[in-house]
Parts: structure tokens; C-alpha cells; sequence
């Protein structure tokens, strides 16, 4: 989510584009104050006053990307999403992304969003060399479908510790959950398109 | 394939069932199925990581891996 650029605006409460503890990922009602590290890191005040205005227009996330989700079919499968198949030199690619350099791994690396044959979507990162290694880089996923931003609600929350999870050669995957939150293969669907992605 | 049950301070503490194939440096993952008495319940995660696998290799045949 992202909090409102301008009006109302509370630590606490309920509504989600105007309470800091909501777009903490805190309780509505939970206890905190201006000056705590998490507050500041959010409001991009790192020491000094601080006040209401300086969450205007902040978000909570550490990368959001929005896939046009495409469609195509290579070696006799049905491809849907962002991705690139096939021999390196001359893949066969589908759908487009605004950052096609993932930010949540220290060497930025190139991935991909894509179902098969309408099975889950699955994420990729194409570079196991960057850190944090291994399972790990993010915590959860809001998914907006239809946007190409994170106002509202984001229609699904993804946690990346209920993912199963597999890693070879230069290669990570993530089984997302749409296998029983909105179909298989929704995530990836042209038809939702464009999906946004947010990650904490 | 070695196997073991691993907990992360980063991912709270939960259970993963962890799979690692030596001949091409894969590892598997899968959140562990607990029982009614909160246990692992070991059949049952063994299925999951098993489809798994295959599924994986599915997907990484597309990709060269």
C-alpha cells in the first residue's frame, strides 16, 4: 500500500492509505511513537523533527513492479506472464515489466513471472550469486490486479515462508499461491493484467 | 537426496522439510505439514516435497537448469 499524499493522516487506526501501523504491517491499535527507527525509515526522516506530512505519499515496500502479462507458446507449452524460454542466445520472450532488474538482491538481478500449462505462477530470480542467498530477499507479496500502482487494497497477500521453494544453477523459484487464491494461474493471468507486485 | 527439517530466525522459526541433491547442487524446499499435536507430520510432508521435486525439474528443463 501506500499512504495518501495529502489530508488526514494517523499512527494508528484502520483505514489503509491514512494509518502508519497498517502500512507498518502493525495492528491498528498497537503502540507506537514518531521517533521510533521504523517510523523515520518510512517517513525518509532520519533524525530531527518529524511530523504528519512527512508520510504523505510513503510506502512501505522495498520494490513494487507492475507485469503486462503476456502469453505465448514455446516447446508445445502455454506460457502466461513475464518471461524468457528457450536457448539464451535467442529466447523466445513474453510480456513486459516496468524494472526488469529485481531490487530485493544486491546484484539486481533479471527474473520472471510466468504459470505453465495454467499451473500456479511461479517467480524466478535468474541470479543465485546475489545476496541474501537462498530462501530469502523478501518476506511477502501484495498482489494488485488490474494496477499499475498500490492504491487500495491489494487484492492478495502472498508470505514467502508458506512457498515452496526450489534453487539450481543461476536459477530461484517461488511457487506462488494462486493455486487456491483466485485459480491457477490468476497471478499470471493477461486477463488480470496489469498485475502489481509489492514486496516487503 | 539429504534431507533435513531447518527453522529461520528470518521466516520465525518455521519448519522447512529441505531437500539437497548433490549432482547438480539443487535444493528443494517445502514449508513442513504439522500435525494436530503440532508435529511434522513426516508422511505426509515427504508427498508434498516429492511432487515438489518433479515439479521443479519441470520447470527448471524450460529454463536449462
Amino acid at each position: 500500500m501506500t499512504l495518501a499524499t495529502s489530508g488526514t493522516m494517523s499512527i494508528g487506526g484502520t483505514t489503509t492509505d491514512r494509518s502508519i501501523n497498517v502500512e507498518l504491517g502493525r495492528s491498528a491499535t498497537a503502540t507506537s511513537n514518531m521517533g521510533e527507527t521504523d517510523l523515520r525509515t518510512l517517513a525518509g526522516v532520519a533524525s530531527g523533527a518529524i511530523s504528519m506530512s512527512n508520510f504523505y505519499g510513503k510506502s512501505n515496500y522495498t520494490w513494487v513492479v507492475t507485469v503486462t502479462n503476456g502469453q505465448a507458446t514455446i516447446f508445445g507449452q502455454s506460457f502466461k506472464g513475464y518471461g524468457s524460454i528457450g536457448n539464451p542466445s535467442s529466447p523466445s520472450t513474453f510480456g513486459s515489466v516496468t524494472d526488469a532488474t529485481c531490487d530485493l538482491y544486491s546484484d539486481n538481478p533479471s527474473w520472471a513471472w510466468y504459470s505453465v500449462n495454467n499451473n500456479p505462477t511461479s517467480f524466478y530470480i535468474n541470479n543465485s550469486t546475489g545476496t541474501p542467498s537462498g530462501n530469502a530477499g523478501w518476506t511477502k507479496m501484495h498482489i494488485y490486479y488490474q494496477q499499475t500502482g498500490t492504491a487500495g487494497n491489494p487484492n492478495f497477500t502472498i508470505t514467502r515462508s508458506n512457498m515452496t521453494y526450489s534453487s539450481a544453477g543461476n536459477t530461484r523459484i517461488w511457487n506462488m499461491a494462486d493455486g487456491y487464491q483466485g485459480g491457477a494461474g490468476a497471478f499470471s493471468s493477461p486477463s488480470n493484467s496489469p498485475v502489481t507486485l509489492a514486496f516487503f | 537426496m539429504d534431507y533435513q527439517i531447518v527453522q529461520r530466525e528470518s521466516d520465525d522459526f518455521i519448519k522447512f522439510y529441505v531437500a539437497f541433491r548433490e549432482s547438480d547442487d539443487a535444493t528443494f524446499e517445502v514449508p513442513c505439514i504439522l500435525d494436530d499435536n503440532g508435529e511434522v507430520d513426516e508422511v505426509a510432508t515427504q508427498e508434498v516435497m516429492n511432487q515438489h521435486i518433479i515439479n521443479s525439474d519441470i520447470l527448471m528443463s524450460y529454463i536449462g537448469e
